[in-house]
Order: structure tokens, then sequence, then C-alpha cells
């Protein structure tokens, strides 16, 4: 195996990898908080990314950076408005319910998205050009390194790096922790916990759609999108411990390098690595690398 | 009333979590017909002990047995099915059954000893009725044999858990702090129940307990856990002269009942 | 607060209205037509799946994203048995139902491993869509095309045949077949071991140290219900004739927990009234296309916030007398004694 091979296969795990934390970041944050698993994040992932499609559209073509970025940013916070409105009908609902019916309420979700990206989009395959800035690749040797890869390995690193800041050293953000790991002394401390969910949800929100604007260029636009990251989403943050953002970045990381691994020793079966790998976390580690023990 | 035989053995229990040691080469033995109550302040390792000696949890060292047979390694159903027996702080029953489908649930899991398709037969099913009116008459608790389960006092749901887990017919109950958060009456009629099961089934109790009049009321034997080690172990005369255990114990404050 | 439905007795009136329920059906196609016919087949096939869901679901506490998988493999091993091995449909089915029984225990003793429900959730939604692309993926399984062109077979005993193919043939052996299938399904409801599960439900813990062994009992009736969803996917592949990927989808895993849910988990029947009910959702919203999965998802989404008790428990509720008239009831008895 050559040194360019070895190139080749770190920059498509690093690129699997950070596309698959944008849009766990936000799942694993929403979980970590609210203990929610909000199996429709997928759904609302894909709704970003269809929603950046139009708007770039409008505006004249995915071409231009500017639009590129700007749809981006659009399709977060209108993912975000979306999170506002299914956190008030739906999640606060279910509010103390069993935890089974919860999932049942997300994945019923997740269905709804799909619904909706198929009457709103149809049913056919989209390409989005990236832009022009990130179309091509740099050579460096005998290796290939595609321009868009880099941006979106650098996204995936902004984002965790963002996070990790939000959550660690910044006043709201350790709130949001205070509240994952204790809500009622929270309340008891007159914190307005129902307030601070609310914005993680918007937040976890914003990164799905955030997370479908920059991606939407890196593969094919159909309504089968939502399901393949939903579960490459639960593959990592399962992989990295639930609730944890650095976990989550790890697990990224490793599975990215078991699948490039795996794609290039197996080709035929693509996502079986994947799925082994998954298996055997949960056989042998099943709090994941960071998460904590349940004894 | 001394025991004789010993019935279940603990040998040199480790058991860390993490860094932290909870449980320090404790060692003790319980005879036929003995109740033994473990007693220490909190954080002194009972619940962990509990759990190594039930199968909630393995110890990293050591060894239990009970009669001839090692059970270190087995699981909690396993050891169920050898003769234990569990009650909990909290009782534990099935909430949306009533109390003779509680008891009904339990005498099956008897029979059947954990085979899925274990069959209960006509035999087994017949004599069902006659064991659960039994059950229900030493626990008092005949008059309530159609309430839902979840809907009892909380005396009547201790009493219930109690019924079924003597529907099992266990060698050796273990009981977690039986008298936790009860009133002065609740806890002798408690007190009271423990002494007629005893009497009548001529069982071995391991229980944890905090309130020192339930403790000298009950045991035969006491244990005293101070940091994860066994720091005294005797009839209760030895205990209360034990001078390591009044250093650790009264110095600590009395019973937080 | 009241007594589980399912424990004790109502066996001899379950099996009354199974009873009455396949002679109704049986009447089916000398009243409706042909299309109508169809799916009322495939409302017994889709009741089965609910209840088969429900055996993990209502009974057992166990919620499996997943049971599409059991449903394809069924389909798919009944397919290829009599299409292209040239078995005999009925050894088929069985066969079918044994493939269920054996991937609901791969499945089973990995999904399994956590007792935390959400783990279990997302792994059999993740083996789900493994079969799914290993299906689509597989050329002689007809990767995403499917095997069409199945035939309804022709059942031998001995010198008397039975064309299955002819008329509404295979609409009564489907009646028969899924009747069977909810016998069975009812049956293991009322066993020890179903009981064991009720119990396993309402407090896992406190059945452990009854000497239950909850993981296998969850195991054991994982790999019953794989089985029996198997064995509805079988009947499927000559109902419909053609078995393609899509019955792996995710969005197929759907349908039972919306069966059971509209009608009610906490019932044995919920889930074949739920079947009943959407099918004739479906049927009346068939031209508006492209909207079966935002009606799935919306009904099953109200459902939960909404009605979680489903139909049958609204029912309940309107036939059972109100809490404060039960307290006044009891007050009144305490007083008098």
């Amino acid at each position: 195996m050559q040194a360019a091979d070895i190139v080749t296969l770190l920059v498509n795990s690093l690129t699997w990898a950070m596309a698959t934390f944008l849009v766990a970041a936000g799942l694993t944050l929403v979980f970590g908080t609210l203990h929610i698993l909000n199996f429709s994040h997928g759904g609302f992932f894909m709704i970003g990314a269809y929603a950046a499609y139009s708007i770039a559209d409008a505006l004249g073509g995915s071409g231009s950076m500017a639009v590129y970025l700007f749809g981006s940013l659009a399709a977060g916070v209108l993912v975000a408005l979306l999170g506002l409105v299914v956190d008030r009908l739906v999640l606060r609902r279910l509010a103390g319910v069993e935890d089974a019916y919860v999932l049942i309420a997300t994945y019923a979700l997740l269905l709804v998205c799909e619904g909706s990206t198929k009457l709103l989009w149809g049913l056919n395959y989209h390409s989005v050009m990236p832009p022009a800035v990130l179309d091509g690749a740099w050579i460096a040797g005998n290796a290939v390194l595609p321009k868009l890869s880099l941006f979106i390995v650098a996204a995936g690193v902004v984002v965790f790096v963002g996070l990790e800041y939000f959550l660690n050293r910044t006043g709201p953000g350790r709130l949001v922790k205070a509240i994952a790991a204790d809500p009622w002394m929270a309340r008891l401390l007159g914190v307005n916990v129902r307030l601070v969910y609310t914005a993680t949800v918007a937040i976890g929100f914003a990164l799905a759609g955030l997370a479908g604007g920059l991606l939407v260029s890196n593969q094919t636009l159909s309504p089968t999108l939502a399901s393949a990251f939903v579960i490459q989403a639960f593959g990592v943050i399962i992989i990295g411990g639930m609730g944890s953002i650095s976990g989550a970045f790890l697990g990224a990381i490793l599975l990215g390098l078991i699948d490039a691994f795996g794609q290039w020793v197996l080709p035929g079966l693509p996502g079986l690595p994947f799925f082994v790998a998954m298996t055997l976390i949960l056989l042998l580690r099943p709090q994941g690398l960071m998460g904590k023990a349940k004894h | 009333m001394s025991p004789t035989t010993t019935l279940l053995e603990a040998r040199a229990l480790d058991k860390s979590y993490g860094r932290i040691r909870v449980l320090r080469d404790v060692s003790l033995t319980i005879g036929t017909g003995e109740s033994h109550v473990v007693i220490g302040p909190n954080g002194a390792g009972k619940t962990t002990l509990f759990k190594v000696l039930t199968g909630e949890l393995h110890a990293d060292r050591g060894t239990v047995h009970f009669g001839a047979t090692d059970v270190t390694r087995m699981s909690a159903h396993q050891r169920i099915h050898r003769g234990f027996g569990r009650t909990f702080q909290v009782a534990k029953v099935f909430p949306r059954l009533s109390v003779e489908d509680n008891l009904r649930i339990a005498l099956e899991a008897g029979v059947r000893r954990g085979n899925p398709i274990g069959r209960v037969s006509r035999a087994d099913a017949a004599g069902f009725a006659e064991k659960a009116e039994r059950l229900l008459a030493d626990t008092g608790l005949a008059a309530q044999r159609d309430a839902v389960s979840g809907a009892l006092a909380y005396g009547d749901r201790k009493r219930l858990e109690m019924a079924m887990v003597l529907a099992l017919e266990p060698a050796v109950l273990f009981l977690d702090e039986p008298t936790a958060g009860m009133s002065a009456a609740e806890r002798q009629a408690t007190v009271r129940l423990l002494q007629q099961v005893k009497r009548q089934r001529s069982l071995s109790m391991l229980m944890t307990e905090h309130d020192m009049a339930v403790v000298f009321g009950l045991a035969d034997r006491i244990s005293v856990l101070h940091y994860g080690q066994l720091i005294a172990s005797g009839t209760p005369e030895q205990i209360r002269n034990d001078e390591r255990v009044k250093e650790v114990y009264l110095g600590d404050g009395d019973d937080h009942a | 607060m009241h007594t589980s439905r399912f424990l004790g007795g109502g066996q001899r009136r379950d099996h009354l209205i199974l009873l009455a329920l396949m002679l109704a059906a049986l009447c089916v196609p000398g009243v409706l037509n042909r299309g109508l016919v169809f799916i009322a087949g495939m409302v017994w096939i889709n009741a089965v799946f609910g209840l088969s869901f429900n055996l993990l679901f209502g009974l057992s506490g166990v919620l499996s994203f997943g049971q599409a998988m059991f449903f394809a493999a069924g389909a798919y091993a009944a397919a290829v048995l009599t299409q292209q091995m040239a078995v005999p449909f009925v050894a088929a089915l069985l066969l079918a139902a044994l493939v269920g029984a054996v991937l609901a225990a791969l499945v089973g003793v990995v999904a399994l491993r956590r007792s935390e429900g959400v783990y279990f959730a997302i792994l059999t939604l993740a083996f789900a869509e493994l079969l799914h692309l290993l299906i689509a993926n597989t050329a002689f399984l007809g990767r995403n095309d499917g095997l069409a062109g199945l035939a309804r077979p022709s059942l031998g005993f001995g010198s008397w045949r039975v064309d299955l193919a002819a008329g509404d043939n295979f609409y009564y052996f489907i009646v028969l077949a899924c009747g069977l299938l909810i016998a069975f399904i009812r049956w293991i409801v009322d066993t020890p071991f179903g009981r064991a599960l009720q119990a396993i439900k309402q407090d896992p813990e406190r059945a452990e140290f009854l000497g239950i062994p909850v993981r296998l009992h969850r195991l054991v009736i994982f790999v019953l219900a794989g089985a029996t969803t198997a064995a509805a996917g079988a009947l499927i592949a000559p109902w419909a004739q053609i078995v393609t990927p899509e019955l792996a989808h995710w969005s197929n895993s759907t349908n039972p927990i919306l069966y059971t849910l509209l009608g009610g988990s906490a019932y044995f029947w919920g889930p074949v009234l739920g079947a009943v009910v959407l099918s004739a959702v479906f049927y009346l919203t068939r031209t508006l296309v492209g909207m079966s999965d935002m009606v799935t998802g919306l009904l099953l989404l109200v459902v939960v916030v909404s009605l979680p008790g489903g139909i049958l428990g609204l029912l309940a509720r309107w036939t059972r007398p109100a809490p404060a008239v039960r307290a006044r009831v009891a007050i009144e008895t305490e007083g008098s004694r």
C-alpha cells in the first residue's frame, strides 16, 4: 500500500467522520441534556440539506461560496425554528412519559420528515455542485486531496471546538451541562429549566440543519439520506458514549477509519464493517468510549 | 438456638469501583437458622456486600459458598434457584397485578426454575391454591387478595413482597434494610413478622439495618462493617462490648433511623 | 390502575372472537370485489404482524424498531424456497418461520445485552437496515427489483390436491393460516411463560430475584415474535406475488407499531383493530399519491401524544365508572364496617 493510498484512506475516513460528527453533534447534545433520543434528527438533517439546496438554487446556484454558506446558515435557522415547533407540539407533551413512547414519537416524526420531503421535493435525486472555490482538489505528490473533503473536515473541527468551548467555557453552556447532570437541583436553584431545554433543542436542531447545508454537495440528495445518517449518527454516539460531544468526535473518527478501511478491503459490502464495529462495542464496552459504566 | 452448620460462607471478598476499594477482604458466615445483621455507617459498603452476596454484582476477589456449592460466579437468578431470597429496601412487587396474581407469579417461578418453557404440572397448580392461602394468612393479606398491589399501603406492600419471596421456600433470606422509612409501630410489626417467619420456617437471614432496636431484637449474630472492612463479628453481647465498635459507631453518632 | 387484562382467563372468549372473525372473513369474497379481497388478505397478514410486535411491546415491554427484518426474511425465504427450490408451500412456510426464528436469535443475543430499551431499539433498527442493505445488494434476491412473478402454490396431501391459485382459494388459506398463528400467539400469552413476561415488564429486577432469568425470557419471546412475523411475511409472497427490499425498510417497521398503538397495546385484539382501521384509512386515501409515509407518521405521532391507550383504551375509559364514583363507593363501604 502506497503512501498516497494511505493519505486517500485517511482523507476519506476523516471526511466521513466529520460529516457524521456534524450530524451526530446535535443529536448527542439533545440526548445528553434532555435524555431524549431524537430519532428524527436525521430527518431534520435531510430537510436542512434540501432547504439549503432550494435556497442556493433560488439565489443563483451554489457556485458562490457566499451563497453556499448562507444557504447552510439559513437551513440551520429554518430547522431550528422547526425544532421549536416540534418542542412545543411533541417534546413538551412527552415530558414524564415512558421512554418507549418518546422513542416511538420521534420515530414517527422521522417518518413525517421523510414523507414531507418526498412531498415537497419529489422522489428524484439531486446533485448539488459545491462552490467553485471548493471544486477540485489539491495534489500533494501522488495523493489527491479533494477541497470539499478538507472543507468538511475543517467544518467538523470548527463545530467541535465551538461546542466544547460553548459547553465548558461559557456561562450558558455550563448551565446546560449542569442541567444535564441534575435538572432537579437546577430547578431548586431557580433556573428556568424549561427555557434551557427549549434552547438546547433549538441548538440541536440548528446543528442538524447546518450540517445538512454544509454537507449538501457531499452526497446525492435523496429522501433516503435520513435513514442512512440516522444510523451512522447512532453508531457514532453509541461508540463514543451517549451524551458526550468529545465521545461523538472520537467515535466518528474511529468509525470513519473502520469504514474507509472496510471499503478498501470489502468494497462489495458497504456498511458491513460499521455494523460489526457497533456490535462489538455493544458487546465489549456498552457504555461507549467516553460513557460512564452502568454496573 | 445456636446455629450448628454453616449455610453461607463468604471468604475474603474484595470489590472496587474504579480506584475506590469498597470491600476489603470481607469474610463472614451464616449458619442454618441464624439471623445475621450487618451494620455500619453509611458508605461502609453494606449495600455492596449485599449485592455481591446476592449476585447483583460479582466480587473482584474472594468466594461465596452456599452449602458445598461455589456460587461466586453465579447470576442472581441462579442463586435464587439454589435457595436465596431477596427483599428490597423499597419493596418491589408487580404493581399492576393483584396480590393473588403476584403470588402466582412467584409460585410459578419457583416451579419453573428459570426454564422459559418450563411446565407447571396440574399437581403443582393444584398445590398453589393451598400454598397461596398459607402465605396470605402468614402475612396477614388474606383480605386483600384481589387488591391491586400498586395501590396497597406501604406496610402491606412489604408483606406482599415477603410473601412472594417466601413462596420460593428459600433457605436464606437477604433483607435490605427491612424497616427503612417506617414508623415505630410499623417497625415493630415488621420485627414480629420476621421473628415469626424465622421461627415457622427455620430460615437463615442476612440483613442490613440501621435501627439498633431492630438489630438487637432480631440478631443472633452481628457483623460490623467500616470502610469496607469487617471490624467485628459476634453475638450482640460481644458487639455491644467491642472496643473498636464503640469507637467507630458511637463516635459517629447514633443510628439514623 | 386495573389488573392487567392479559393475566388470567378470557382465552375462551378470545377463541370465540377469533372464530367469529374467521367466519366473517370467509364471507368476504362473496360480498366484496377482487381488490377488496386482496386488502382483506393483507389485513389478516398485517394483523399477525401487529400481534407479533405486541408480544414484544405490550406483553414483554420490549420495543423493537426492526420487526420488518423478520417480515422480509420470511417473505424472501418463502419466495426463494418455492420459486427457486421447488419446496412445497406449507414446508416453505414453516421453514420461513424457522428462518425468522434463527435471525431473531442471532440479533437478540447481541441486541439484548444492554438492558436499557433505547440501545435495543437502535440496534434493531440498525440490524434491519443491514438486512435491507444486504437484500438490495444480492443478485439472486433480485437486488432492488426483488423477486417477481411468484406463483400461488397448489398444495398436495397425498392424492388430494388443492390449487390455491384458483379463485379466492389463497385468501381462504391466508385466513386459516393467520387464524392458526393468532391462536398460537394467544396461547403464548396465557402460559406461565407469558405471565412471567408480564411480570418482567412491570419490574424486571423483582422478576430476576424470583429466579426468572430476564434476558433469556426476552430472547425467547423475541425469537417467537420473529418466527410469527416471518410466517406472516411468507404469506405475502404468493399473495402480492412479488417481494421487494422495501419490505425490510424501516418504514415497514413502523406499521406494526402503528397498528398496536392505534388499537391499544394493553389489549390482545388492539393490533388487529389497528390493522383493520389503518387499512381502511389507507384504502380511502389511496388516490393521494405519496402520502402514505406522511399519514403513517402523523397518525402514529398523534396517537402517541394524545391517545397512547389507543381506541380500545379510550373505549375502556368510557365504560369504566369515573374515579370519583369509585372513591365514593370505597368510602361508603369503609364507613359501613
